[in-house]
């Protein structure tokens, strides 16, 4: 019996763009505006002054130019998406290393002026024979040499071996949380942190002479070019023209005489491995390994800071982290991990899995099943320098404890790029918050997930991304995460596709805190937002939260102080654009609109929706207008952007 | 005889002077131990924090040199927690906070002031009126406010003046300071910064003239039509909120607004004036207005007032 079916109802939201053709981001100003116009306020109000505080001399560009505009969030956070969609890691790079010039840098090599241009080295003898396989083995030894090495002394040139070390010990410290400090006596703390603030200001007296631009942009240029090879090599593998055991086999004769050493491939720190299932350990310069599923066993020593490039074919592969500074890690220079195919476990520990700290680090991964774990300062984490893992397909898990997955210290951009499956995302469970930020309860700090970070008030902080493409993903923080930040910093998280859950107790979902901005941009999918409070549009202290969702029928849960709330002339929005979605709040008198006074004066808190039909347990109501008793606040669920039209119906039908 | 007097009063005068070395550092060291738990954040001593600064605070006099050393801090919370103890010891404080107004350290003047404004002690007033004109506008904020929470007209004068501040987190201070000190005189001030660029001061005006009531009716009416839109927006909100008759018929000719959100805030400040008779105007425009989220405020405004 033939039957016919009705087939297909696709709902085509083209990114970004309405069905009258302009993008969303033109219906959301002219939402935002009429709200603000009603509430006595305009979009220009949406701006803090630069000198609160004594300016230091670390503030980033970008951070000074969106805290005078903090509405300027949205675009900013449209540009990552554009700059990173397609995967093309030069983009991406680019991006980060133009957010990270200083407000008062004048002149920069980027982008049209490369700092350093990479050289073909001579000289070298040959081992290997095969052409393709000495491309990449010369580019390696070429961006050692001829890139990373000299920016690297020119980076600290001006700093003496005393401030080196401070930089690998007493800088470190102050980064890393230790699980005793929850039972240390008052005294004891004060006297760790009194401590700490003095590392700072000696800090503060000889960091500027860090010229770390010239040793990222040495990075960037290794990164790609060293990618571009191993991308020839694969393919041509992979198409068989060349085989793996051609490659290992086909080797010079070395004269008696002559030093291995000097052959190309063979220098000390240097290893190739083959099919099988290999073992590397200890602190190398380069490795490549071809097949098999490898164990790493990985160590770097800080004291003697050099460039590392590993590189994995296929297989499934496991690297252990044995100190700091392993894995992808670039400390006080460049460290690259690429890893082909296979699904993969990294165990990182602090300063792992794509670390940038005074350095450039970057862990590369086309495809798999993939584990991240790590402790502090991982996954995507930089401090006065570029953090990246890049993710190309396949659901993965990152789970780390503090200052993870997308973390930007001062002077850092620390992003993960992740462009498909379903993905998990943990960070916290280790480090307790002791000062009782979220109450009595016992809770973790996670300062993690798209999260910027400055250390009060002696250095301004940097930015933390997260920027996923496809998958029904699940991000789990605690105290601080989920595109937030702390202290002259941004916490961007980018989600562009899937059904996506946002777990997260405080500080969070859009939270920008203490003179700090942070946004939540999501795209599309049917999510859910949960948390207790500080969050999903929450701006404290001349901080700026915003939460951006532009589709699907999302449901927001939360405490209190959230919603779009604004506290101590904190900044919060949230806005919606699509769906039928759902609000609840249990504390109905901060949220969903409101702002709170602090130093005489109010704060702004900003809710909307444009469009859907909506449930709300607050303030707010379907078709409506509200203003809370607050200052100042409100929020208004009005038809902005009519009902889309670019839902397309296929006619095809098939018969059965 | 006389030499061993002399050597007997040398002996008592040292006694004495070693004594009071040993007592200020004694209570410099108390001051520094109590001063870690009163400041501290951590979740396990927060039941101990109140006692710490309650005992600061009973040393009295005796801990406010000390306290004012503290200021120098970097650190947020123990930044408050000095202001906290030195408000709690009160007017003995005042004398050694207004020495300290001296100091080149404009972050630390600035939170000087802002100490002695929650004092609210009147003795301080001239000193801090003599730092108003201090080149950073965080010392002249914080000045002002204080001088606002005194309450003491003698500044009456000087708040004016900074109502027209280059630097707008001090005109937001002026107005809120205007608003505590009821300067009548100000009105006119007030209404101009309705239009303020800062929402900060924009928005404090706005409460600083509902605090000064029905006086500023008629300023605020005739400024509605300003050609700085923001200045009439707010004036229909202002006046609202200080309702009445007047008030609400001072706001209906705006009703007729070309602009939509003049016309909505013209309808919400008749709501919120509570003024029934000013309700009639509103009827008459319900039936030709189209725009919805004028419709939307018309028709809560009808709602109230429908049993009248």
């Amino acid at each position: 019996m033939k039957t016919l079916i009705p087939f297909i109802l696709v709902l085509v939201f083209a990114t970004g763009l309405s069905a009258q053709g302009e993008p969303d981001s033109v219906y959301e100003r002219r939402a935002v505006e009429h709200l603000m116009a009603l509430l006595n306020l305009k979009l220009s109000d949406f701006s803090f002054r630069e000198d609160y505080t004594k300016i230091d001399s670390f503030r980033l560009r970008t951070i000074s130019d969106l805290m005078r505009n903090t509405y300027g969030m949205i675009e900013f956070a449209d540009r990552l998406g554009d700059n990173c969609r397609g995967g093309d890691l030069a983009e991406a790079l680019k991006f980060m290393f133009d957010n990270l010039k200083k407000s008062q840098q004048v002149g920069r090599g980027r982008p049209d002026e490369p700092y350093a241009v990479l050289i073909e080295t001579t000289g070298m003898n040959l081992y290997y024979n095969t052409l393709e396989f000495n491309r990449l083995l010369s580019k390696v030894h070429a961006c050692f040499n001829e890139l990373i090495i000299p920016a690297q002394k020119e980076t600290f040139s001006g700093l003496s071996d005393r401030q080196m070390e401070f930089l690998v010990n007493e800088f470190r410290e102050i980064i890393l949380e230790d699980t005793a400090d929850a039972s240390r006596p008052v005294d004891e703390i004060d006297s760790l942190a009194k401590v700490e603030e003095e590392y700072l200001k000696e800090f503060v007296e000889f960091g500027t002479g860090i010229k770390k631009d010239r040793l990222l942009d040495a990075g960037m240029i290794a990164a790609v070019e060293i990618l571009s090879e191993i991308d020839i090599l694969f393919a041509e593998i992979e198409s068989g023209e060349i085989t793996i055991s051609r490659i290992l086999s086909d080797t010079a004769a070395i004269p008696r005489r002559t030093g291995i050493a000097s052959y190309l491939g063979k220098a000390p720190g240097w290893k190739i491995g083959g099919t099988g299932n290999d073992y590397h350990k200890g602190d190398y310069y380069f490795i490549i390994d071809f097949g098999g599923d490898d164990r790493y066993d990985l160590s770097y020593d800080p004291y003697n800071p050099h460039p590392v490039v590993i590189i994995d074919l296929s297989g499934d592969d496991v690297y252990n982290a044995v100190t700091d500074f392993a894995i992808g890690s670039g400390c006080l220079s460049v460290g690259l991990l690429y890893d082909i195919e296979g699904d993969d476990t990294y165990n990182g520990g602090n300063f792992s899995c794509g670390s940038g700290y005074f350095g450039f680090g970057m862990l590369y991964d086309k495809s798999g099943y993939d584990t991240y774990r790590g402790d502090t300062h991982c996954q995507g984490a930089a401090s006065f320098g570029i953090g990246l893992v890049m993710d190309m397909d396949g659901p993965d898990l990152y789970s780390a404890a503090l200052f993870s997955q997308g973390f930007g210290l001062t002077e850092g951009f620390g992003m993960i790029a992740d462009y498909g499956g379903a993905d998990y995302y943990l960070s916290g469970n280790k480090y307790k918050e002791n000062l009782g930020l979220a109450g009595d309860d016992a809770r973790f700090l996670s300062l993690s997930q798209g999260f910027g970070y400055g250390l009060r008030p002696y250095l301004s902080g940097g930015i933390g991304a997260i920027a996923d493409f496809e998958g029904n993903d699940i991000y789990i923080s605690d105290i601080y995460g989920q595109a937030s930040s702390y202290w002259w910093a941004l916490g961007i998280l980018y989600d562009e596709r899937g059904m996506d859950r946002y777990l997260s107790h405080q500080y969070a979902q859009g939270a920008g805190i203490h003179m700090s901005l942070g946004i939540l941009a999501d795209q599309a999918g049917d999510d859910f937002y949960r948390g207790h409070g500080l969050m999903q549009g929450c701006g404290h202290d001349y901080g700026c939260g915003m939460a951006l969702d532009r589709g699907g029928d999302d449901i927001y849960q939360s405490r209190g102080l959230s919603q779009g709330g604004g506290q101590a002339n904190g900044f919060g929005v949230l806005i919606n654009d699509r769906g039928d979605d759902a609000y609840f709040v249990i504390d109905t008198h901060n949220t969903q609109g409101y702002g709170n006074p602090r130093r005489d004066f109010g704060s702004i808190g900003l809710f909307i929706d444009m469009a859907g039909k909506d449930l709300y347990a607050g303030n707010g109501s379907d078709n409506s207008y509200w203003k809370t008793r607050s200052k100042w606040g409100g929020g208004m669920d009005w038809e902005f952007i009519t009902p889309d039209s670019a839902v397309v119906e296929d006619n095809d039908s098939h018969e059965e | 005889m006389r030499n061993r007097f002399h050597i007997l009063v040398s002996v008592f005068g040292l006694v004495l002077i070693s004594a009071s070395i040993i007592s200020a550092s004694e209570i410099e060291d108390k001051v520094d131990s109590l001063f870690i738990i009163a400041s501290s954040g951590e979740i396990r001593y927060r039941d101990m924090v109140q006692p710490a600064i309650d005992s600061i605070a009973a040393m009295g006099e005796a801990a406010v040199p000390r306290m004012i050393e503290k200021y120098d801090t970097q650190d947020a919370r123990e930044r408050h927690t000095v202001s906290k103890i030195l408000e709690k010891i009160g007017s003995p404080a005042v004398p050694y906070l207004l020495e300290a107004l001296s100091i080149d350290d404009t972050e630390k003047v600035s939170r000087i002031c802002y100490t002695l404004g929650n004092i609210k002690d009147s003795s301080a007033v001239e000193g801090i009126i003599g730092v108003c004109d201090n080149d950073d506008w965080r010392v002249r904020s914080s000045a002002i406010g204080a001088l606002g929470k005194i309450g003491d007209s003698r500044a009456n004068e000087t708040v004016t003046v900074y109502l027209a501040d280059t630097v707008e987190t001090v005109r937001k201070s002026a107005a809120v300071a205007t608003g505590r000190l009821l300067i009548g005189e100000a009105i006119p001030s007030l209404v101009h910064m309705l239009g303020d660029t800062f929402y900060g001061a924009r928005m404090t005006a706005a409460e600083a003239l509902v605090k000064l009531g029905e006086k500023s009716v008629t300023t605020i009416a005739d400024s509605l039509n300003s050609k700085n839109e923001l200045l009439g927006n707010l004036g229909c909100t202002t006046l609202g909120r200080i309702g009445g008759i007047a008030a609400a018929y001072a706001v209906a000719p705006q009703l007729e607004s070309v602009s939509s959100i003049r016309r909505t805030l013209a309808v919400e400040g008749i709501l919120l004036s509570n003024s029934s008779l000013a309700c009639g105007f509103v009827e008459v425009m319900a039936e030709t207005e189209t725009d919805p989220t004028v419709r939307f405020f018309i028709q809560q405004v009808l709602d109230k007032y429908a049993s009248q």
